[in-house]
């Protein structure tokens, strides 16, 4: 048949990834709320590794992830099949994580400005030594739209098509919003040009 | 943006791989041929690579599952929690936005009670008619009204309207239904007792057709079974009782002497005309609506004049609504929570009602005050005239003949007429039998009763059943005998005079036919 046909052609691996999340979630809509585990299991650590990326640091990260399977969970019986079930959860992922830095920047206006910046200062004089702390700092400095597009392509790999997707803009937007990422990371990076290129 | 941005731009997307064929073998050509590009190139490789190189995989939360589905659980819990308290928080947030929306407008109920209660009373207040067009008040029913405190309220006089004071001198009034209506001729019989000459009379009847003018706006009827009265109407019943007694003494000092009480001496004041003057020109709109389901208190505004007229037009109407307005009949629907209700609600008016009345007893209101001199203390004094003028009136028999029999009958209590038919009887013994009898009965002292009934009248006069036919009504025993008794003397000497007139006839005739023998 040529449905089956079709479907061959297809990698293994892509059908295995649809199929299963979806089954798993017309199940869970269908009454069997065990199979919402099984979906935690699977995507759990990527979920938890946006977060990371996303925040930089690993203090909230469990508290975040948490909250997004909660909402998954509480959402998932009006999921509606028009996108990948990863698609919705990194989006949901995203926004969490954007959320918990927009609050944490909202109390850090309450924190002395001394102390803050000593802070900062401090942390920077300890990374000096490790490269990718160095990056991952440069990183951290650019602003939220920039940022998550570029950790999102170059470490958890997604296309520019999953990154408007979960980022809920254009294609284009993304590819700008990439390179401009990258431009402005090598900004930061340009006073340690010379030891990071060695 | 630039040229060359943009150039930078495809070749960030390049690096990633994300470019159609075309862009792609576009691109490619444009590094080939651009150092510069070439050179951005290196360095987004670069970038690309120190961005991927950062990346650390965060270490596992062994706990992680655990604490998720604790959470799920509890929220699942809580979530059952609060749907099992639903009733309830929705009760306490009911109260709460009650007591929020009665703080920020708190006569808003009193606002909806009052906004229902005119709806309610427009619609009792629709087509109310003069009590006169309805019960065609003549001068008997006003007479009544002053010495009873009643009025008909239909022309069948089947319901009435009585007013009153309580023993604590509280007003009330009652709408009852009376079986068979009374037709005493009271104010006839006022009349014959003051021994009113006839300029007098005329001068009284005018009294009464003005007050009967008046009292036309004091109560108002309507087809919905509400009676208003205005709360002036206990005045005009002194007003009008006043009034009466005032033009009594006037007119005839000595008659209306005998109809007081002994020990009370009545002085007819000025006073008496100027609180009269004063309750007239009181124009007072505030009635008090009996209604079939409800008790309450409102203004009517009525122009008098204007119903006036329109009393022809009128007229012609009730001709039609003649049947619909006798129909009005106060079928009080309350049930005894209701009442306890109304108790509460409507502390001003206590209605108590029965079978085939209803009473209102009215505790709180803002009746008119009019002064009317010694009105308390000569409370006795009216009562007394109220009582005694019936026996004072005097009626002078007025006598037919007829071949076989006579037949008397007195003016103003046409109910009873009387007849003597001669060959039933032998007047001279009758006389003298019956002569003792009502000597017995004159005897009596019928002072001490106010009201007859039939069956006593029945006991006291066995005999007189056989010769007499007694019509059905209230017989004055006293005075009818008094009368009886002095038409039986002068019809006894009649007969006499016929005797001998037919003796003397015979013995001529006698003579007659003797001679002829």
């Amino acid at each position: 048949m040529n449905f089956n046909k079709e479907n061959s052609e297809l990698p293994q691996s892509q059908i295995l990834k649809l199929d299963d999340d979806f089954s798993l979630v017309k199940r869970f809509i269908d009454g069997d709320e065990s199979t919402f585990r099984l979906l935690v299991q699977r995507h759990k650590e990527k979920v938890r590794n946006i977060i990371f990326m996303t925040l930089g640091n690993s203090d909230a990260v469990d508290d975040i992830a948490q909250e997004v399977f909660i909402t998954v969970y509480k959402n998932l019986k009006n999921f509606r099949f028009e996108s990948l079930f990863t698609t919705w959860l990194y989006r949901i992922t995203v926004n969490k994580s954007k959320d918990h830095l927009r609050k944490k920047n909202v109390r850090k206006i309450f924190v002395p400005i001394k102390e803050a910046s000593g802070k900062l200062n401090n942390d920077l004089n300890t990374e000096k030594n490790d490269i990718s702390k160095i990056v991952m700092a440069a990183i951290l400095k650019l602003p939220q739209k920039l940022k998550i597009p570029l950790l999102l392509k170059d470490i958890e790999g997604f296309s520019y098509q999953e990154i408007a997707e979960t980022m809920e803009c254009e294609i284009g937007t993304v590819k700008s919003r990439i390179f401009r990422a990258r431009e402005g990371l090598k900004k930061i990076l340009k006073p340690m040009e010379e030891e990071l290129m060695q | 943006m630039t040229r060359q941005a943009k150039n930078f731009e495809l070749l960030s997307a390049y690096l990633d791989d994300e470019l159609s064929y075309e862009e792609k073998v576009q691109v490619e050509k444009n590094i080939k041929s651009s150092l510069q590009l070439q050179k951005k190139l290196e360095d987004l490789k670069k970038i690309k690579q120190l961005t991927s190189s950062t990346y650390k995989k965060i270490p596992e939360s062994p706990y992680f599952e655990t604490r998720l589905f604790a959470s799920l659980d509890s929220q699942k819990s809580l979530h059952k929690n609060v749907f099992k308290w639903a009733p309830a928080i929705g009760l306490v947030l009911t109260t709460i936005i009650i007591m929020i929306v009665l703080k920020s407008n708190p006569d808003l109920f009193n606002n909806l009670i009052e906004k229902q209660k005119s709806n309610i009373t427009g619609f009792y207040k629709e087509n109310l008619q003069p009590l006169l067009f309805a019960a065609d008040l003549n001068k008997e029913d006003i007479f009544n009204f002053a010495m009873y405190k009643q009025l008909p309220l239909d022309k069948d006089d089947k319901q009435i309207l009585h007013i009153d004071y309580d023993k604590t001198g509280k007003e009330f009034f009652e709408i009852k239904s009376v079986e068979s209506p009374q037709n005493e001729n009271n104010f006839e019989k006022f009349i014959v007792a003051l021994n009113l000459d006839e300029k007098a009379k005329k001068q009284i009847d005018s009294i009464m057709n003005q007050y009967a003018e008046e009292l036309e706006a004091q109560v108002f009827i309507n087809k919905n079974n509400t009676v208003a009265i205005n709360s002036n109407l206990w005045n005009y019943q002194r007003a009008i009782q006043s009034d009466l007694l005032a033009f009594a003494e006037n007119s005839n000092q000595q008659e209306f002497q005998k109809l007081l009480p002994k020990t009370v001496s009545y002085k007819n004041s000025r006073d008496v005309v100027l609180a009269v003057n004063e309750m007239r020109n009181t124009r007072n709109k505030n009635y008090i609506f009996l209604t079939s389901d409800s008790v309450f208190s409102e203004p009517i505004e009525y122009n008098l004049d204007e119903y006036k007229l329109r009393l022809a037009e009128l007229n012609n109407e009730l001709k039609d609504q003649d049947s619909q307005l006798r129909e009005i009949k106060f079928q009080f629907k309350y049930d005894s929570a209701q009442q306890k209700l109304e108790d509460k609600l409507n502390s001003n008016f206590k209605v108590i009602y029965d079978s085939n009345r209803c009473r209102v007893e009215i505790s709180k209101f803002d009746f008119p005050n009019i002064h009317f001199p010694d009105f308390d203390s000569l409370f006795n004094v009216y009562d007394s005239v109220a009582n005694n003028f019936k026996f004072h009136s005097q009626y002078i028999p007025r006598i037919k003949h007829f071949d076989n029999k006579i037949q008397f009958h007195f003016d103003g209590d046409s109910l009873n007429t009387y007849e003597f038919e001669y060959y039933k009887f032998d007047l001279d013994s009758l006389l003298e039998s019956q002569s003792e009898l009502i000597d017995s009965l004159q005897s009596y002292n019928w002072n001490n009763i106010f009201e007859f009934n039939d069956s006593l009248v029945l006991k006291s006069m066995p005999k007189l059943d056989s010769y007499f036919k007694f019509y059905d009504g209230e017989v004055e025993i006293k005075l009818e005998m008094e009368k009886l008794k002095s038409e039986l003397e002068k019809f006894r000497g009649e007969m006499k005079q016929w005797k001998e007139e037919f003796k003397h006839d015979y013995d001529s005739k006698r003579k007659e036919n003797n001679n002829l023998k």
